[in-house]
């Protein structure tokens, strides 16, 4: 099922664009941070610009969310759910109208065999996807930023928060693990626009509704942007009152999408 | 006719070589108080403009308020050139609120031009803070 999902993604033209996309604009929001930093620096100090005026990799790397380039971060992280329908979830929603779902979930056994199995593979798909581009981002900046010590004044408010000053003292290892718990909520995501797609069956709803649900969790007073942006003054509170919020939004939502699929299986899928 | 015209060349010639001097005099050394609301989502907020003579001194800020968290809150601030296309003209840095004054140096294109005093809150979230405090300039 996994290959079979790969190997669907390869082939499609609309997922490897919408793949193309989200790469060229995590290398663009580096591109226009390395800009927005070397040149005025070149300027003011021709004979070696000292590693204390270089922002650091971690800080100049995506999910810091650098001044310059900020829209496309918010691009690739507030619209999210729109590329993970893109990359898959699009097909999956035709295949449904199509009732080859059916044939598929037949073929493996038992039709809860197939949801667990089918949202297992989407969170694998799109966990490492998120892993990569975010790891490939973050080799970028160290190659664009490599010799950079500066946090841009964040150190001034380490003494305020205990995350922080772990982050600002250890920031490659913190920026590897924001990496990792980005991906996998990432991945948990799409499984929730997964089982939409599939209670919904209307990509015209679709949309809007897995947008919406995120631009929420977004906007709640424990903001998601809490434990997906580092180097930020927000302490622990913040930090897993963010990840719990997110958490129990995205499994009160599968669970109740199974329970909804469940049913209509008997009425859509057994007809 | 003719006479109306070169009273009109002569006052605009003398406006032209008086203004750059009276701009810089009224910039120099003369802290701003600022205090303006910053756009939810990493929405932009910015002063009026100031004139920044040509100098190698750097520019000041000082936020003593930020009231996205109730304490201990960061923007980003950085000075734009506002003239045809608003340009950063410095790196951008984190200000925590109430740490005092703080000075960076502007690349060459803010010099003899309107620059404003730009910030955005740091985090994506859907706050709108109000931020306020001083600055100048030319420090």
């Amino acid at each position: 099922m996994l290959l079979s999902e790969i190997s669907a993604i390869i082939s499609s033209r609309r997922s490897k664009r919408t793949i193309l996309i989200c790469v060229l604009i995590v290398l663009l929001a580096e591109f226009l941070a390395w800009q927005s930093n070397f040149p005025g620096l070149f300027q003011l100090y021709p004979n070696g610009i000292p590693s204390k005026e270089i922002i650091n990799p971690p800080t100049a790397a995506f999910l810091a969310g650098n001044s310059s380039g900020q829209f496309l971060q918010i691009i690739l992280i507030w619209f999210m759910p729109i590329f993970i329908i893109m990359i898959t979830l699009q097909r999956i929603i035709e295949r449904t109208h199509g009732g080859s779902n059916y044939l598929l979930s037949t073929r493996m056994g038992t039709l809860d065999k197939f949801f667990v199995r089918s949202e297992l593979v989407q969170f694998f798909i799109f966990s490492t996807f998120y892993m990569i581009l975010f790891g490939c981002d973050f080799v970028v900046a160290i190659i664009l930023f490599h010799k950079g010590t500066s946090f841009m004044g964040m150190e001034d408010s380490a003494k305020y928060s205990h995350l922080l000053h772990l982050e600002i003292e250890h920031p490659y290892v913190a920026y590897i693990l924001f990496v990792i718990i980005v991906s996998l909520a990432f991945g948990l995501f799409s499984v929730v626009i997964y089982v939409l797609a599939l209670s919904i069956r209307k990509t015209i709803l679709v949309y809007p509704i897995s947008l919406g649900l995120w631009i929420f969790m977004i906007a709640l007073p424990y903001s998601s942007s809490y434990f997906t942006q580092p180097f930020i003054e927000y302490d622990w509170n913040e930090y897993i009152g963010s990840l719990i919020s997110f958490l129990l939004i995205c499994v009160v939502v599968i669970t109740i999408g199974n329970v909804v699929i469940r049913l209509r299986s008997k009425h859509v899928y057994f007809k | 006719m003719k006479k109306l015209a070169t009273y009109a060349a002569l006052s605009l010639l003398s406006v032209a070589a008086v203004a750059p001097s009276f701009m810089t005099e009224v910039s120099a050394d003369v802290d701003t108080v600022f205090d303006f609301k910053l756009g939810m989502f990493k929405g932009n907020g910015q002063t009026e403009d100031e004139y920044r003579s040509n100098t190698s001194k750097p520019w000041m800020v000082n936020m003593q308020h930020d009231t996205e968290k109730g304490s201990n809150s960061v923007a980003t601030y950085w000075i734009e050139n506002t003239g045809l296309l608003n340009r950063n003209v410095s790196k951008s840095y984190d200000i925590h609120e109430g740490s005092g004054e703080h000075k960076y140096s502007a690349n060459s294109d803010a010099n003899g031009a309107l620059i404003a005093l730009t910030a955005q809150n740091n985090n994506l979230n859907a706050n709108e803070p109000e931020v306020s405090g001083y600055w100048n300039p030319e420090d």
